[in-house]
């Protein structure tokens, strides 16, 4: 089945081009397919049944009742296809995730001023919504990446069965997510070690035990657990209290040091590392080839080194 | 505006709305066709769907549904005898497009229910091809469509009738291509026979007359036949429409001689009808000078209407020595055929065994005998002086016309002639012959219709059903045929003027139909419209409904010349199809832009001010318009600046696009302006 899956994918890719993905799409005639549906074949087939009824009676309403299928037929292709016709759809992006959990992902959707009927997006194997458009619409698309870096769920399909169910009309989009997706995080793992500048291991049971360094201004972001209350009470001076990590062990995370063989899961375990540190506190650097990411801490810094995990050794097509 | 719910394959209430209102609606030109239990069962389902709707009731168990289904076949089986009838077919898919409802859960029943009710409504034109039925159709049509519609599209923002005003404009753009498709599509000749509707329980003349069948028939308006003729119109006393001859009598009733009597007696099939225009020894054939086009609806039975006797062969149909013409098979259509009337001159003596079959009695009736035998003595031996005698009889013993004659059981015709005294026209016509006959006249009953309703316009006359009529034709030696019509001798105004004034007001013409046009003759308007909606469907019937086979190789032959007439109707279906679908697909697609719309309205806007006197000066913005309005004109100056600043907002505002909604509000404020 899978196989069938990919083959018909590649059969889409072959028919379609490969197009490069892109924000924003307008469907034109050249990306709209049209065929009819089961209630469609039914439905000639009523007129046909007619048919024989009219020329076996030699009567002609039921004659009429019968061109009068075929004609609503061929205008229901019309009107179907004009449904889809001249849509825009627009890529608004989303909040990045690791891999495994769902992301939203923003659609704009321009109908250009026409009323557009029960049009149903979606990437295939992933949530199809149902929507009327007015004028302009947006929409959450709730997909899993399933790979790190730029999220690709490939082509998005739209498609309508309005406004007779007769004809079904789909366009395939080659449309950008414009979200990333970060490795998938692997927990299991301990904090590395880090080696001191004499080789001598740092034990186990020094990890996480932080060393009062002293105390700053407070800044606006900073841990309400770390401010020293005391110091306020005592001088009215918000401060918050620094912690270091003995000196030489400042955590530099490298691909070197985890465990396994496979890029993939080292990756999952260094994005690990990365959260935990974030949540101790720990400042931590990231090491990978080719890039160097010094030691910090914070929410911009931690989306620094989930994003070099992310695109790590990826082509980034955008 | 986004549906945050998975695509679900429910029926939208819409839909449902208007597959009930179809049903009933496809279901209404069939309840004379369906047995009343089915009709029950059918209105059961559509209130049963409707009390679900409302959210009162439950869907109904498998068992119940089983027992409906049961029954529902159990009334048809038992309705329809023999089984194998159009009727019988009908109510099944009918009764099948009823229950059907009760499981309708999904979008695809729904979809079922819809196509069974494009395949019903269709049958019901096989019963009738009325204009009306027509309008009825297309009706059905829209509200059939409308519930398709529903099926594919989310109501939560859009009201119930949107479905329906979607509906109508599909059916209207489907039109055009409908009558492209109706006029050039080849007809084919039917491929095979098929059960024929029941014309049974339809009035008309029937070939078997016991008295009081006529009076059934002058219960019903419905058109019998039009006849059109080239130039000059028959007057009254000649419009006797010739339909059947009933030679035979068993005491109670008179019929017509079947060809399986007559092979049964010794007489040669070909004696008595022929299929060619030679003329027969006895008879020659002289023009009686009036052409004419007859209509004949639908009867079910194979006889054709000329006026007065027929003398030849017309087309490809039989004449029998009666002196009518038949069809080869029973007429389940309109036949339309021409006369150009011609009429037997008898140069010889009526062939024996011809006088002998229009002389035979059956025993009974001994006064009636009697008195026959007596007169034909006393009037020495002259037909024609005993026809004479009897009207006279008529005329004199103080003999009425009337619809609700009593019954005369026993010696029928002894109680008619001596003690009761009252009848219609087949009781005068039937004792007529009896008498003639027992004096040893040749005589037959004829029925068919008498008189008819003029059309000068048209040159035209309009025969219903309550025109029929039974008069008698007695055999004079030298003469030939002779019509005699007795019920003249009683009611003569019956034949001068028409049955209604024969019956007085209130002589139970049209009883079972108050709301007949008909009825109310006197009432100028009424009358009027009813002229006019008679010549409008007899225009429909003429060009549309009659538009067959040879109608329309006769018109593409006008259009297109004789040679290669498939290929070019062909080709010419082709290329008009192909332009029509064309166009429509342009006016479909093309994609106004409501900025375009704007400016329109503007335009519009500017037009209408020029016509109340405003002017627009050169480099005039819209806002300096409205004040320079409100200083010349202060009485538009309201609905002016109520215009100018929607119009504003909408143009230079920052948001991009314009709403259907403003457009529609911005029409309303232009139309304020006055």
């Amino acid at each position: 089945m899978a196989g069938f899956q990919s083959l018909r994918q590649k059969a889409r890719q072959l028919i379609l081009g490969n197009r490069a993905p892109a924000r924003q799409v307008t469907l034109n005639q050249r990306r709209i397919y049209i065929l009819p549906g089961i209630a469609g074949m039914v439905w000639l087939l009523v007129a046909f049944l007619l048919f024989l009824m009219a020329v076996n009676y030699a009567n002609s309403l039921a004659f009429a009742m019968s061109f009068f299928m075929v004609s609503l037929f061929m205008l229901a292709i019309l009107h179907t296809w004009r449904n889809l016709a001249g849509l825009t759809v627009r890529s608004l992006g989303g909040e990045p995730a690791h891999v495994g959990q769902p992301v939203r992902v923003k659609l704009e959707i321009d109908g250009h001023n026409r009323e557009r009927i029960a049009i149903k997006v979606g990437w295939p194997d992933h949530e199809n919504l149902n929507v009327d458009i007015l004028n302009s619409t947006q929409i959450d698309l709730r997909i899993t990446g399933q790979r790190r870096g730029w999220l690709s769920p490939g082509l998005l399909r739209i498609e309508s069965l309005y406004p007779l169910g007769l004809c079904k009309t789909w366009s395939w989009l080659s449309l950008e997510a414009g979200v990333l997706v970060y490795p998938a995080i692997d927990d299991r793992q301990p904090l590395p070690l880090s080696q001191n500048a004499n080789g001598t291991q740092a034990g186990a049971t020094r990890l996480g035990q932080e060393e009062f360094a002293g105390v700053r201004r407070y800044q606006a972001g900073d841990s309400s657990g770390h401010v020293d209350w005391k110091g306020f009470a005592r001088r009215h001076e918000l401060n918050t209290k620094i912690f270091h990590q003995p000196v030489g062990l400042d955590c530099i995370l490298s691909l070197n040091d985890t465990p396994g063989y496979e890029l993939e899961d080292k990756l999952s375990v260094l994005t690990g590392w990365c959260l935990r540190c974030e949540r101790q506190k720990q400042p931590y650097g990231l090491k990978l080839p080719g890039v160097m990411i010094h030691p910090g801490m914070g929410q911009r810094h931690l989306n620094e080194c989930l994003q070099s995990l992310a695109l790590f050794q990826i082509q980034t097509g955008t | 505006m986004a549906d945050t719910h998975p695509l679900e394959e429910g029926i939208s209430r819409t839909s449902v709305i208007w597959l009930l209102v179809a049903q009933l609606m496809v279901l209404l030109p069939l309840r004379s066709v369906l047995p009343l239990p089915l009709l029950a069962i059918a209105l059961l389902s559509v209130i049963w769907r409707l009390t679900l709707w409302y959210g009162r009731s439950f869907w109904p168990p498998l068992w119940l549904r089983i027992a409906l289904i049961a029954l529902a076949l159990g009334t048809v089986v038992v309705s329809f005898q023999p089984l194998w009838t159009l009727e019988f077919m009908v109510s099944v898919l009918a009764v099948a497009y009823s229950l059907k409802l009760l499981e309708m859960r999904h979008r695809r029943d729904a979809l079922v229910v819809v196509y069974i009710g494009f395949f019903v409504v269709t049958t019901s034109v096989l019963f009738s091809q009325s204009l009306l039925q027509a309008a009825w159709l297309l009706l059905c049509l829209v509200v059939l469509i409308a519930a398709q519609q529903g099926l594919y599209r989310r109501t939560d923002f859009l009201p119930v009738v949107s479905s329906l005003r979607y509906g109508l404009m599909l059916v209207l753009q489907a039109v055009p291509l409908t009558v492209v498709l109706f006029v050039l599509v080849p007809r084919l000749d039917p491929l095979w026979s098929v059960p024929q509707p029941d014309y049974s329980a339809t009035t008309g003349v029937t070939d078997r007359m016991a008295p009081g069948d006529i009076a059934r028939l002058s219960q019903s308006d419905e058109l019998a036949f039009r006849a059109v003729f080239e130039d000059s119109l028959p007057p009254a006393s000649e419009r006797y429409w010739r339909m059947v001859v009933m030679d035979q009598f068993d005491g109670k009733s008179w019929y017509q001689s079947s060809t399986t009597d007559l092979v049964s007696k010794g007489i040669a099939v070909t004696d008595w009808q022929q299929d060619q225009r030679q003329p027969v020894d006895w008879w020659l054939q002289q023009p009686n000078g009036y052409r004419y086009e007859v209509l004949l609806e639908a009867t079910g039975s194979p006889w054709l209407v000329t006026l007065g006797p027929a003398a030849e062969s017309q087309g490809h149909f039989l004449l029998l020595r009666t002196m009518r013409l038949e069809a080869g098979s029973p007429l389940y259509e309109r036949q339309v055929y021409s006369v150009s009337g011609s009429t037997p001159v008898f140069v010889d003596a009526l062939p024996g065994w011809l006088r002998k079959l229009n002389v035979q009695l059956p025993r009974g009736n001994p006064r009636a005998r009697r008195t026959a035998r007596r007169w034909m003595l006393e009037e020495k031996g002259q037909p024609q002086q005993l026809a004479m005698r009897i009207m006279r009889y008529f005329q004199e013993q103080g003999f009425a016309y009337t619809l609700s004659p009593p019954l005369m059981a026993g010696e029928s015709i002894d109680r008619f002639l001596f003690s009761e005294k009252q009848g219609f026209c087949a009781h005068y016509a039937g004792a007529f012959v009896f008498m003639m006959r027992s004096a040893g006249v040749p005589a037959r009953v004829v029925s068919g219709y008498q008189g008819g309703e003029l059309k000068p316009e048209q040159n035209m006359i309009q025969v219903r059903q309550f025109d029929a009529h039974a008069w008698v034709e007695i055999w004079v030696n030298g003469k030939g045929w002779v019509r005699y019509d007795p019920t003249m001798a009683v009611a003569p105004e019956r034949i001068l003027v028409d049955l209604q004034t024969a019956l007085g007001l209130d002589g139970g013409f049209l009883n079972e139909k108050p709301l007949s046009l008909f009825r109310y003759r006197q009432v100028p308007l009424l009358n009027d419209f009813r002229l006019f909606y008679e010549n409008l469907e007899y225009r429909w019937q003429r060009t549309v409904i009659d538009y067959q086979r040879e109608q329309q190789q006769a018109l593409l032959k006008q259009w297109l010349g004789t040679d290669q007439l498939q290929w070019r109707q062909i080709t010419l279906l082709a290329v008009i199809v192909f332009m029509v679908l064309g166009g429509m697909s342009l006016l479909l697609l093309d994609r106004r832009d409501k900025k375009d719309e704007l400016s329109r309205l503007y335009k519009r806007f500017l037009g209408k001010l020029q016509r109340l006197g405003v002017q627009l000066q050169d480099g005039e913005g819209e806002l300096s318009l409205a004040k320079r309005i409100e200083t010349e004109h202060p009485e538009l100056s309201d609905t002016v600046w109520a215009f100018i600043r929607e119009y504003v907002e909408c143009r230079y505002a920052n948001n991009k696009t314009v709403e259907v909604g403003q457009i529609k509000s911005l029409k309303i404020r232009l139309n304020l302006i006055r």
